[in-house]
């Protein structure tokens, strides 16, 4: 630095001296040969010599020798007459200048050792010191370097110099420019002129090529006097990791962020409690699930004790000795208590919770009301109870088998059979195998199905029916229960029972043959009955009608009597063949869409007549009703019948009510008369064929008996119910009753007319 | 009565009293009767004369009424004769055994029958 700062000092010196030692040459030649002058006035010839000697010391004899010879030289050509006095007198005053610059040059050499001395001492401290900066600037891992206001290196640490590929003294002449581009020289510049300008440190960031980052921190050099700034000191640090630290973990913090913001939802909208005791038992986090479960808020219950929740205060101690026992418990199963005093069970599952080292500080709990759940396996647990209790007592086998063939349960029976072998493997204990009997259920009940099946035991010759049905456990696993029961007997039995039945089939093949032939026989019989009817009721219509001639009153009178007699008979041999086809369930019907109304209207107009002879008054009270599906002529044939009894048994100038009505889903009809009525014993038999309830009634009115057991079978081959209240001496309603919507049966006859 | 044309009835029936029955009452009401003891005879006349009734019975020994009917359905000279049957046999018994469906067959009165209907089933069987 003081080197560069001479160095121009030196020149002119140089320059000066010269100038004052050429200027005196031409003085002095221009004196002697143009002025011609004999004696040369070489006073001018001290300016260089003092000049010489101050500046360069001893060496300023030089140049006197030099000056000195220059004036003798002159003086002698001058004179031309070879050496004179003039001569000696200017070798003399050439000494004179000798001893001058001598002199001089002396003086000025002890001073200027002095000056030395104190400049090196100087420079020996500056060195000291600048030792100490120096090792200071070398051991840093900071490259570090001088530049003055034109970018150009003053100086170079060797942190710097290998980073620019330098060897030490290299840099000298080379500027900021020849290592970076154009732009970021610029910007350089403008930060070192800003520097200069205000004397004030700055910072700034720069990124190398290859990626790597710099912070250069640029720094003013000020002259310790004059305080001008006379460079720029640059340190210049790589935060290249430092950088790639911060961006880590800036992106880390970004991260960290989103997740305990999304953590700390969860734990606000989870329904279970999740709470963070520390380890003397304080609350310290309390969330929303847990104040719905426990009743408690946060703000009353985070920093006191836990103590307070357990139904059992020891049990908060005995958790948190086994959660640091442990490091973790996972559902844990107690009983809390709520702010309101209510009981809850809860499955709590605790883990330790550290900090950075690793202390524990705590424990981080997250439990669930399983409230319900407990009363659930005590309801299950108490029916299996009872289970156990009713299976004890039953003579059937009972057992029950986990899903790995272990027996759990065995009732009285087995155990006197077996002895107790609970816990042992069904397969062994009841058939003695050592692998699972091959006709095993377990698997098939293990998947929710029950079976029931026959195991026939040729070990044993014996029957057994068996019902494996699944049995769901307290803990949510599943048994197979099994119930078996020796059928042995029973199989027996009923294979006797099936040889009878097939004996008993052919009978009643045997019977239906005799059933038929017995039909067939009475279809036969009313048939041939008829056949002498059928020529006599002819023959007496003739006669009646006059065919054969006039008839008196008292013929007249006998004729009616054998024709009615004769059409009573033909009834009877009607009835007689309709109440033998109903007993063989072969009364046929013709159904079809029908009015009851109608059949109902045609009856009473038949039996007008006889109600007329009594002087009874038939009162008709027909509701509107939909039509039904019916036999109409065996319908009127009920309907007759009833009105027919109703006429018999009514007194003189009584009323018959006939009714008809819809109820619910049926068609209702009903006859009312105020007759001598029924007893209760007799509506018993009322039904039933040749019932006459009195066989001198049945003569007194006329009739077979066989009516209402007629009408009952026609009833009931309407899907219909017919029935009958009465007071004996007051009277009797008949009813019966018909599906609107029954099914036909039978296929519909088409009217023939 | 008294029409202008008089109709010709067929009776068949194996009992002779209702033969004799029918016939007269038929004859004493203007109808011209003819009669058959059974169905072989029945058919024999048909092949004779055709009348415009054919008073039948069901059960017959001999050639059933099925068979008579067939024969009947058989030719189509007995198109526009009608058929009524008089028998004790009831109808439902008388459609199961399918003789109801001929188109001929017009109505069936059963026995014992009164004179009235008789003469209403002929009268209307036109």
């Amino acid at each position: 630095m003081e080197n560069r700062h001479l160095l121009p000092r030196e020149k002119i010196k140089s320059l000066i001296l010269f100038i004052a030692i050429l200027t005196c040459v031409i003085l002095d030649v221009y004196i002697t040969f143009i002025m011609g002058k004999k004696i040369v006035y070489s006073h001018f010839f001290y300016i260089p010599l003092i000049l010489a000697g101050v500046w360069y010391h001893t060496r300023a004899i030089y140049v006197a020798i030099f000056l000195g010879a220059i004036h003798v030289l002159t003086t002698f050509i001058h004179m031309d007459h070879g050496f004179s006095i003039v001569t000696l007198e200017a070798i003399q005053r050439a000494l004179v200048f000798i001893a001058v610059a001598y002199f001089v040059g002396f003086v000025s050499r002890e001073h200027a050792k002095s000056l030395v001395l104190e400049e090196k001492r100087r420079v020996e401290e500056v060195r000291k010191s600048e030792g100490k900066y120096r090792s200071l600037v070398e051991s840093t891992e900071d490259s570090i370097y001088l530049v003055d206001r034109n970018c150009k290196y003053l100086f170079m640490s060797e942190k710097h110099l290998s980073r620019l590929g330098l060897s030490k003294g290299q840099f000298l002449g080379l500027s900021y420019g020849d290592f970076h581009s154009a732009e970021e020289t610029k910007e350089f510049a403008e930060k070192v002129e800003r520097v200069f300008e205000t004397g004030v440190s700055l910072q700034l960031e720069y990124k190398s090529s290859e990626g790597k980052c710099y912070l250069k921190t640029l720094s003013p050099v000020k002259d310790s006097e004059t305080g001008i700034v006379t460079a720029v000191t640059v340190v210049s640090k790589d935060i290249t990791r430092l950088k790639r630290v911060e961006n880590a973990l800036r992106a880390s913090g970004k991260k960290l962020k989103e997740t305990r913001d999304y953590l700390n939802n969860i734990i606000a909208s989870s329904a279970d409690t999740i709470t963070v005791v520390d380890m003397k038992g304080i609350v310290r986090d309390w969330n929303k699930g847990a104040e719905g479960i426990m009743g408690y808020r946060a703000d009353e219950v985070v920093g006191t004790s836990n103590r307070k929740f357990f139904a059992d205060p020891k049990e908060a101690d005995r958790i948190m000795e086994l959660v640091q026992r442990e490091g973790e418990i996972k559902d844990y199963r107690t009983v809390v208590l709520r702010k309101d005093g209510k009981p809850i069970h809860i499955s709590m599952s605790a883990a330790v919770l550290k900090d950075k080292k690793g202390v524990p500080i705590g424990t981080v709990r997250v439990s669930r009301d399983i409230t319900k759940v407990v009363e659930l396996e005590a309801r299950i647990k108490a029916e299996r109870d009872n289970l156990n209790l009713i299976f004890e007592s039953m003579v059937d086998g009972v057992y029950v088998v986990s899903k790995d063939y272990k027996v759990e349960f065995m009732n009285k029976v087995l155990r006197h059979e077996f002895g107790n072998r609970v816990g042992d493997i069904c397969y062994k204990v009841f058939h003695n195998r050592e692998k699972p009997c091959p006709l095993c259920k377990l698997q098939e009940v293990m998947k929710g199905k029950t079976a029931r099946w026959e195991w026939n035991s040729r070990r044993m010759n014996k029957t057994y029916d068996l019902i494996e049905t699944p049995l769901k456990n307290a803990d949510g696993t599943v048994s197979k229960l099994t119930i078996f029961r020796d059928i042995t007997e029973r199989k027996k039995a009923e294979e006797e029972i099936q040889k009878l039945n097939r004996e008993l089939e052919l009978k009643v093949v045997d019977l239906e043959e005799v059933t038929r032939m017995k039909s067939d026989f009475l279809s036969l019989t009313s048939h041939e009955l008829r056949t002498p009817l059928t020529p006599m009721q002819a023959q007496l219509q003739m006669l009646q009608e006059g065919y054969m001639g006039r008839l008196n009153e008292k013929q007249e009178d006998s004729i009616e009597v054998i024709l009615r007699n004769l059409t009573r008979l033909d009834k009877l041999i009607n009835d007689i063949l309709d109440i033998s086809r109903i007993e063989a369930g072969r009364i046929k019907m013709s159904f079809a869409s029908m009015s009851l109304n109608d059949t109902v209207m045609e009856a009473i107009k038949m039996q007008e007549p006889f109600a007329k002879k009594k002087d009874l008054k038939i009162s008709a009270r027909l509701a509107e009703l939909p039509n039904i599906i019916g036999d109409a002529e065996r319908l009127r044939q009920v309907v007759s019948n009833l009105l027919n009894n109703a006429i018999k048994f009514s007194e003189k100038s009584a009323e018959v009510v006939v009714e008809t009505k819809q109820v619910g889903d049926d068609v209702l009809f009903c006859i009312t008369d105020y007759g001598i009525g029924i007893s209760k014993t007799d509506i018993g038999k009322l039904f039933k064929p040749f019932s006459q309830i009195d066989g001198s009634m049945g003569r007194e009115h006329g009739g077979s008996g066989l009516g209402l057991a007629i009408a009952k079978g026609i009833i009931q081959a309407h899907s219909g119910k017919i029935w009958v209240e009465s007071e004996s001496g007051r009277g009797s309603t008949f009813y019966f009753s018909i599906p609107i919507k029954q099914k036909i049966t039978e296929k519909e006859v088409p009217y023939i007319g | 009565m008294g029409e202008s044309e008089t109709k010709t009835i067929m009776i068949v029936d194996d009992e002779p009293d209702v033969l004799l029955s029918v016939a007269q009452i038929l004859e004493a009401n203007n109808y011209r009767t003819i009669t058959a003891k059974d169905g072989y005879e029945c058919l024999e006349k048909l092949k004779e004369e055709i009348p415009d009734v054919l008073l039948l019975d069901i059960m017959m020994p001999g050639l059933t009424s099925k068979e008579i009917l067939r024969e009947i359905e058989k030719d189509s000279r007995f198109a526009e004769m009608k058929i009524i049957f008089l028998t004790a046999v009831h109808m439902l018994e008388a459609e199961e055994e399918d003789l109801l469906s001929l188109k001929q067959v017009v109505d069936f009165i059963g026995k014992p029958f009164t004179v009235r209907e008789l003469l209403d089933s002929i009268e209307k069987s036109d």
